[in-house]
């Protein structure tokens, strides 16, 4: 396999939400790619359509023009259905404000997560701890969310958009809420994980150290990505 | 055209039921007080509604006890019956004409009146004295828990009830009483035998009814017969009918209906009954639908990420479902076996519950529909959230 193919190719992408007086052009005429086991950063200040631009790479939201390749097809004809089994298979979610399952452990939500993916209950069941050591949280197979600090719960989540193996795993925001240090780590882990299995991982956000830490840097403003880009590698 | 995305097929495969149980279980058992909430609702509900039937049944059987236990394939009594308590007696020459008709093997008198009974330590009581024939073995007391039916043709005795010996002030056999001032001796007592006018069953001999009632010999309040084997009843009423206009004729099953019939609705107390199972019923759908609902709304923007990450509606659905049955399963379960408990204890009360498997597996069924309804409201509100929601705030 061609590790500098993109696998995530984004061409002429507008979006516009709502209509006439009060339509808001949240991206104009965006294109991007990522390659296969690349971390990139997507840079800009709030409202400047990083979000919009994750959900529609994501297949959570469509363009309103533009198209979107995944993994070299097209996306467009997909119906709602459709997009959410493509989510399912390809595409790897780690939220903010993590999104985890307040009733469920750690290693439950793998395994829910899993099974969700149409994986056999007894080959989850083997998979579900193998991913927490992953994310280094061999010892915390069963301690339920409200157990865990912030840095540990994002690790949770990223073990379960690792679930299923997905090549695309994209972060919105997903160490603003941590402090920089625990930050770094996840950034770090993140990298690790794009590198070592040739994932494209795209990460949103608004700190400019955190943004070093990725493979290049995307800068978005006003809905248009800007021309210089930069990175640390 | 363009290629559809390829999609694993394992990732095309609906999941399986596990996922959706686990998270459904898990979700409901979260918040401790709120799925004890629960529990006492569905409970509540299920126990109000069994026991509620239950005592339906058990009246309904209540009434119709003497009737089903008595063998008799034919009653006559005078016209305008309306419930075996309460009937006019007759003329004495009816037994005769019954007795003669084709097809009657046996034909007997029946005394049925309301008469007060002193207790030995005094203090009276309305009580249903039935006098039968201890001849044939047609009618006359059954489950005998204590005493020889035998007893009963010496002259002042009766049998009673053991749920009743409280409420006629007697506790063992050899207790003097009297009816309508006449002495009376309790010889035995049955176990089981209510009433569901509170007037306790007072077994007589014919012969002694007539002297506790001041009775003219060959009175009768019911003239019962048996049919020889094969022959049809509604032939034999068609026949007797001709020779006696002026009474009613009916067949065991056409007067436990019609009795059945008197005391429960035209009454009211069976209405009154059923309308309390309906409230029970509803005032615990109002409690559940209330608890499911908050359920789903605190959980919504779990229902969100499940979205974003690809889980199909379908999951959606089958979670909330599944929240619905756990709480329909466990709360029938505990409800059912609580109602029954209060059955058992019936046994020895004057009002009998009676909770057969039928209305059981029923109440389920309810149960479910009344979880699953109650869910209906929240499973609009989860299966269409915008996985968008979960990156916008
Ligand atoms: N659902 C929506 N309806 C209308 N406008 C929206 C919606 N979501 C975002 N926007 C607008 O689109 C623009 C881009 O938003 P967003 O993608 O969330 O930016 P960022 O993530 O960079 O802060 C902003 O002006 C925002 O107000
Ligand atoms: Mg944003």
């Amino acid at each position: 396999m061609d590790d500098r193919r993109p696998a995530l190719v984004v061409e002429g992408v507008s979006l516009v939400y709502g209509s006439g007086a009060v339509a808001v052009q949240a991206l104009e005429r965006v294109d991007l790619a990522v390659r296969r086991g690349e971390m990139l950063a997507l840079m800009g200040p709030s409202g400047s359509g990083k979000t919009t631009l994750l959900m529609i790479m994501g297949c959570l939201l469509r363009p309103t023009a533009g198209s979107v390749r995944l993994l070299g097809r097209e996306t467009s004809p997909l119906d709602q259905a459709g997009m959410a089994r493509l989510r399912l298979a390809h595409v790897g979610f780690i939220f903010q404000s993590y999104n985890l399952f307040p009733a469920l452990s750690a290693v439950e939500t793998l395994r829910m997560t899993l099974r969700l993916k149409g994986w056999p209950a007894d080959r989850a069941r083997e998979e579900a701890p193998r991913l927490l050591a992953q994310v280094d949280l061999a010892d915390k197979l069963h301690s339920m969310p409200a157990q865990l600090s912030g840095g540990q719960k994002q690790r949770v989540a990223i073990a379960r958009a690792l679930a299923g193996d997905p090549e695309i795993i994209l972060g919105d925001e997903p160490t603003a809420a941590l402090d920089w240090r625990t930050g770094r780590g996840i950034m770090e882990l993140l990298r690790r994980l794009a590198h070592s299995h040739a994932r494209s991982v795209v990460v949103v956000t608004h700190d400019p150290r955190v943004a070093e830490l990725a493979d290049r840097i995307v800068t978005i403003a006003d809905g248009r990505i800007a021309p210089r880009e930069g990175g640390a590698s | 055209m363009s290629a559809a995305i390829e999609v694993s097929s394992e990732a095309a495969r609906p999941p399986e039921i596990g996922p959706a149980v686990l998270l459904a279980w898990r979700n409901l058992a979260y918040d401790r007080s709120r799925f004890v909430i629960t529990m006492v609702g569905i409970v509540f509900a299920v126990v109000l509604t069994a026991v509620q039937i239950g005592l339906f049944f058990g009246f309904t059987a209540t009434t119709t006890a003497v009737i089903q236990h008595t063998r008799a394939d034919l009653w006559v009594a005078v016209h305008g019956l309306r419930n075996f308590e309460i009937a006019m007696p007759q003329l004495e020459r009816h037994r005769n004409i019954v007795m003669e008709a084709p097809g009657v093997t046996r034909a007997e008198a029946l005394l049925v009146f309301f008469s007060a009974w002193r207790k030995p330590e005094g203090g009276d009581e309305s009580v249903l004295v039935v006098g039968f024939d201890p001849n044939s073995g047609i009618a006359g007391p059954w489950n005998i828990v204590q005493g020889d039916p035998a007893d009963l043709r010496q002259a002042n005795t009766v049998m009673v009830d053991d749920i009743n010996k409280a409420k006629l002030g007697i506790s063992k056999i050899g207790d003097r009483v009297e009816i309508n001032g006449h002495r009376a001796r309790v010889v035995g007592f049955t176990h089981g035998i209510r009433s569901f006018t509170t007037s306790p069953y007072v077994f007589a001999t014919y012969r002694n009814a007539i002297d506790y009632g001041y009775l003219r010999d060959n009175q009768a309040e019911y003239v019962i017969a048996r049919l020889a084997p094969g022959t049809d009843p509604m032939a034999v009423k068609r026949a007797l009918h001709r020779r006696l206009p002026s009474v009613d004729l009916l067949t065991r099953d056409e007067f436990a209906d019609l009795t059945k019939t008197y005391w429960m609705f035209t009454t009211g107390a069976g209405t009154a009954i059923l309308v309390a199972a309906a409230l029970g019923l509803v005032v615990g759908m109002v409690i559940v639908a209330q608890v499911l609902y908050a359920t789903t709304v605190d959980h919504l923007t779990e229902f969100g990420t499940l979205r974003a990450m690809g889980a199909p509606q379908g999951f959606i659905l089958r979670v909330i479902l599944w929240q619905a049955t756990i709480a329909a399963l466990l709360g029938h379960g505990i409800g059912i076996v609580i109602a029954m408990a209060i059955a058992r204890g019936s046994q020895y009360s004057t009002a009998l519950i009676i909770i057969p498997p039928g209305l059981a597996v029923g109440l389920f069924a309810v149960t479910f529909l009344m979880c699953a309804g109650a869910s209906l409201v929240s499973i609009r509100k989860a299966m269409t959230i915008d996985p968008a929601m979960v990156f916008q705030r």
